[in-house]
């Protein structure tokens, strides 16, 4: 049996469920998020309005939803972790300063990868640490790559989805899609809890779901 | 996929390998996210700051500029700013960066009325407030950041409105 690693690579935690749940285990896979409750999921732009107001619940689900997102785009960036910790904490400091002036919510996601790459550079030469990866140009919005934005919204369609999938399936999605360094079906089948010969079944009946939510959301044109 | 798992569907496919293409998306550490969650706890940073029209000067009699830093004010590129307003008056200097993206603004804020009036000092790039200070009248505020051109500076004073000081570089 092959070592079950702790995954690196994340699935964001859906939406409204308590962090203590989704945290990894040590020496285990950590949980893939279960859909809890049939509340849709609120566009960015209502949550913008309502982090607005003050709403801290607002503001908790958009860091959850886009933790994942700053912090890999600061690691990939060759940072060191501890800069590229810091470099999330400014991102949200950022956010927070910048929430009722945001000119298109729905676009959030380029809005803090523009920012995010930003305070790389800014963390970058403020230590005078040269780092391959980043470059002074990084301070231009118009620097971000168009692949890097449609990426991002690749991802969150299919998270989206598969919030609305939930339960063990989108579980098992995520463990086949998203974890870094792939799994086998065997670390698979131990993780889930099942025999390895159902995993197969059930995958393709899990992916029939996540095709009809995927084409009805492009029907409703979420 | 490796090569143990069957094909996926087309559309499913087209999106796993789009997203592919980007950053990996990773899970911070739970302490960093708590951080984040702060920065909205603390509640300190202005998180509606709508813009008003930038007031008709009055003519200028800056008390603020002596004050800023003489060296700087000797930087062949750096520029001064001076204007009046109806209850003050405010003195920037901007030095633009050498290569690395790095702009300094200092400058002072002062106010007819004497009072303990709190000043908001932002630094904004289109969309995103990259800087945020209070400040009291008279005092001497320096913000070193990193932007691109087309900044602006917004002083808010509180009872009298919201003040825009475009770069003037740009």
């Amino acid at each position: 049996m092959p070592a079950i690693v702790v995954q690196r690579d994340s699935t964001p935690g859906r939406a409204g469920t308590p962090r203590s749940t989704r945290s990894a285990r040590a020496g285990r896979l950590a949980p893939s998020s279960n859909r809890e409750d049939p509340a849709p999921r609120s566009s960015d732009a209502e949550l913008l309005r309502r982090c607005v107001s003050g709403d801290a619940a607002a503001w908790d689900l958009l860091v959850s939803r886009y933790k994942a997102l700053v912090y890999g785009v600061a690691l990939d960036t060759g940072l060191a972790p501890d800069d590229a910790c810091d470099v999330f904490q400014e991102v949200w400091i950022e956010l927070h300063r910048s929430a009722g002036r945001i000119e298109k919510p729905s676009a959030l996601p380029r809005w803090l990868m523009v920012a995010t790459r930003r305070i790389c550079y800014k963390v970058a030469a403020r230590r005078r640490r040269m780092v391959p990866g980043i470059s002074a140009n990084w301070v231009d919005p118009g620097s971000l790559p168009d692949d890097a934005v449609a990426a991002a919204h690749a991802r969150l369609r299919l998270e989206a989805a598969l919030d609305e999938v939930g339960g063990k399936c989108a579980q098992l999605l995520r463990n086949l899609f998203f974890r870094q360094p792939e799994l086998s079906y065997e670390q698979i089948a131990e993780a889930m809890g099942w025999k390895i010969g159902s995993i197969g079944p059930i995958r393709s009946r899990c992916l029939a779901r996540l095709r009809a939510v995927l084409e009805t959301r492009t029907k409703g044109g979420s | 996929m490796g090569d143990s798992h069957p094909p996926l569907p087309p559309e499913i496919d087209d999106l796993l390998s789009t997203s592919r293409r980007g950053a990996r998306w990773m899970d911070p550490p739970e302490d960093l996210v708590r951080r984040a969650d702060s920065a909205f706890a603390g509640g300190a940073e202005p998180l509606q700051t709508p813009r008003l029209k930038t007031r008709e000067w009055t003519p200028v009699d800056v008390r603020s500029l002596p004050v800023l830093d003489p060296v700087a004010l000797g930087e062949s590129n750096a520029h001064t700013i001076s204007r009046g307003f109806d209850g003050g008056e405010v003195g920037l200097l901007v030095v633009p960066p050498e290569g690395d993206g790095r702009w300094r603004i200092q400058g002072t804020i002062w106010l007819q009325s004497k009072s303990d009036r709190t000043l908001r000092v932002l630094l904004v790039h289109r969309d995103h407030v990259l800087h945020s200070l209070a400040i009291q009248s008279d005092e001497l505020f320096e913000i070193e950041e990193f932007t691109p051109a087309g900044w602006s500076v917004e002083i808010h004073v509180p009872l009298l409105g919201n003040i825009v000081i475009e770069d003037p570089t740009h």
